[in-house]
């Protein structure tokens, strides 16, 4: 038993590759695994799910609800349904299968919260994110917080959408279909999304760009 | 300048926006390539907005949850509210009707196997008897003694149907759209998924102990949730009484074995007086006031009583009906 969980925690849950790898084949011998534990073991198949996926589950939701209690709270409830529906999992692809959970759950609290007339949103109007020290001595968590508050001050759907698309990875297609709207909004609203942050993120970029354009001709900008 | 321009190129912003998820058409690519060799500064823009997706990605959340106090909290979440088991324990007036019935029952069992056939399967227990029935559905019942339950062969039908009289602990296997129904004393239990009703109420008091699952009981326009270690209380004309359940040996039948953990000898007396149907007196104060931590297999009251006493270092005795615990000098 404990050899198979360790086993399974070496292949923590990572979420690379870009949007044009979109297939989830059930062939991945993980899933296999998982599924040969569900019909096994469905206790030790639920502690091996939840310890691989529960971060990856949490993070998702975080990124939309954009308060950790709230999130590990949903998160506790996507797999409080997966728990309860075992008996149906059979053909499923568990990764695939919770990040979609993950996003539904998500947006549906944030609708909820919405509706109840609590704003998530942070700040309504687009100012540029204020950077003490371009280029200085920022750390790196710092910078984090800059450009994660700057997508916090976008307006609530296109926050939305920037998210899933950005880092939940979805296709415009998928997004369109899970908001129930059309692709051309979709695209509408990530133009609007990167417009705005281009303004808000103006420093970080033309920092970067000084070094791309090369680290010799930075110390005299600074002088200006 | 650049809004000059991309209202001149109407849906040049689109373009960008698709080739940063690769979704350009070939023709697309052309138009875009094009406008991006206008002019140094559609190149710079395209840039910015490309390196604005980068930079967003680059700073993703560093969140990272607790996993293993999520893991707990989940474990003790699906102990407590799913694989629904209830228990139907009806009150002691009836399991005396019951047993003073018992004859008359098995007599109706054998017209119910001619009249009905073998469809319905009828299951009996008699005095000082337990028994494990498996339902065709994975589901599992225990029996107290004294007791009956009915049930289709197969369970087949729509709802998962089982006739009760007398005690039985249930653990029913998770069959989403097929509701687990125990009707007990013109009482309907029921359990779908994690929940489960109760919808009538009985002439005789009914009493449902929640183990694990969330339920809600009806009754009439009233409607309570009964949790885990919570349970209600059915009596005719009476509204449903909804209670924590403080008695941890509930289910002592079922499991052979008492559980007092550091519970002072008076409540230990108690509930061996509830259990066997005995008046049982503790003579000496400074041995009600006891807590000894025990947890005896089910025997015979005597055997019983002698390791309590060995335990609390007293004697005992009957006399007449009673039995009384006394200070060994």
């Amino acid at each position: 038993m404990q050899a198979v969980l360790r086993t399974f925690s070496s292949t923590a849950p990572t979420y690379t590759g870009g949007n044009t790898d979109k297939g989830y084949f059930c062939a991945m011998p993980e899933n296999a695994a998982l599924q040969k534990l569900l019909r096994e073991n469905e206790q030790l198949f639920m502690e091996t799910l939840f310890r691989n996926w529960f971060p990856f589950v949490c993070k998702t939701i975080y990124r939309i609800v954009q308060d950790t209690a709230t999130a590990e709270d949903l998160a506790q409830d996507v797999f409080i349904k997966i728990w309860n529906r075992r008996a149906e999992l059979q053909e499923v692809y568990f990764k695939a299968y919770l990040h979609k959970a993950a996003i539904n759950i998500a947006l549906d609290y944030v609708d909820k919260q919405k509706r109840r007339g609590v704003h998530m949103e942070l700040g309504e109007q687009h100012e540029p994110v204020r950077v003490e020290n371009p280029g200085g001595g920022m750390s790196l968590q710092q910078t984090t917080r800059h450009i994660q508050q700057a997508v916090d001050q976008l307006p609530e759907k296109c926050r939305e959408i920037f998210i899933l698309s950005r880092y939940e990875e979805l296709s415009y297609k998928e997004i369109a279909s899970t908001l129930k709207i059309s692709v051309k909004t979709v695209e509408n609203q990530m133009v609007t999304a990167l417009k705005k942050l281009r303004i808000s993120l103006q420093e970080y970029l033309q920092v970067t760009i000084l070094f791309i354009a090369g680290a010799a001709i930075y110390p005299l900008l600074l002088q200006c | 300048m650049l809004t000059y321009m991309s209202e001149q190129f109407e849906n040049i912003d689109t373009l960008i926006v698709r080739s940063l998820e690769n979704s350009l058409s070939s023709s697309e690519q052309t138009m875009l390539q094009k406008w991006l060799d206008e002019d140094a500064t559609h190149r710079r823009y395209f840039d910015e907005i490309r390196r604005t997706w980068t930079v967003t990605g680059e700073h993703d959340t560093h969140f990272i949850p607790d996993t293993e106090k999520n893991w707990q909290r989940f474990r003790e979440r699906i102990y407590t509210s799913d694989t629904p088991e209830l228990k139907v324990v009806s009150n002691r007036k009836m399991y005396l009707r019951i047993a003073a019935s018992i004859t008359g029952i098995a007599i109706t069992t054998l017209l119910y196997f001619t009249l009905r056939g073998p469809s319905e399967i009828t299951e009996l227990t008699a005095a000082n008897e337990k028994k494990t029935i498996s339902l065709p559905d994975g589901s599992k019942v225990y029996m107290n003694q004294n007791s009956r339950l009915r049930y289709d062969k197969q369970l087949a039908g729509a709802e998962r149907a089982i006739h009760l009289e007398g005690e039985a602990f249930f653990e029913v296997a998770n069959k989403p759209g097929r509701p687990f129904v125990v009707y007990a004393n013109e009482t309907q239990t029921q359990v779908l998924g994690t929940s489960f009703d109760v919808r009538a109420y009985a002439a005789t008091p009914v009493e449902v102990v929640v183990m694990t699952g969330k339920v809600a009981v009806s009754h009439d326009t009233h409607k309570l949730v009964v949790t885990p270690g919570r349970k209600v209380i059915f009596a005719a004309g009476k509204q449903p009484e909804e209670d924590a359940n403080n008695d941890v040996n509930y289910i002592a039948w079922k499991e052979n074995k008492f559980v007092f953990e550091n519970i002072q000898v008076s409540g230990i007396v108690q509930t061996l007086e509830h259990f066997y149907g005995v008046k049982i007196i503790v003579t000496d104060p400074g041995i009600d006031s006891m807590h000894p931590s025990w947890s005896p297999e089910i025997s015979t009251l005597p055997k019983l009583l002698d390791q309590l006493a060995f335990i609390t270092n007293a004697g005992w005795i009957k006399e007449g009906n009673t039995y009384k615990i006394y200070r060994k000098n």
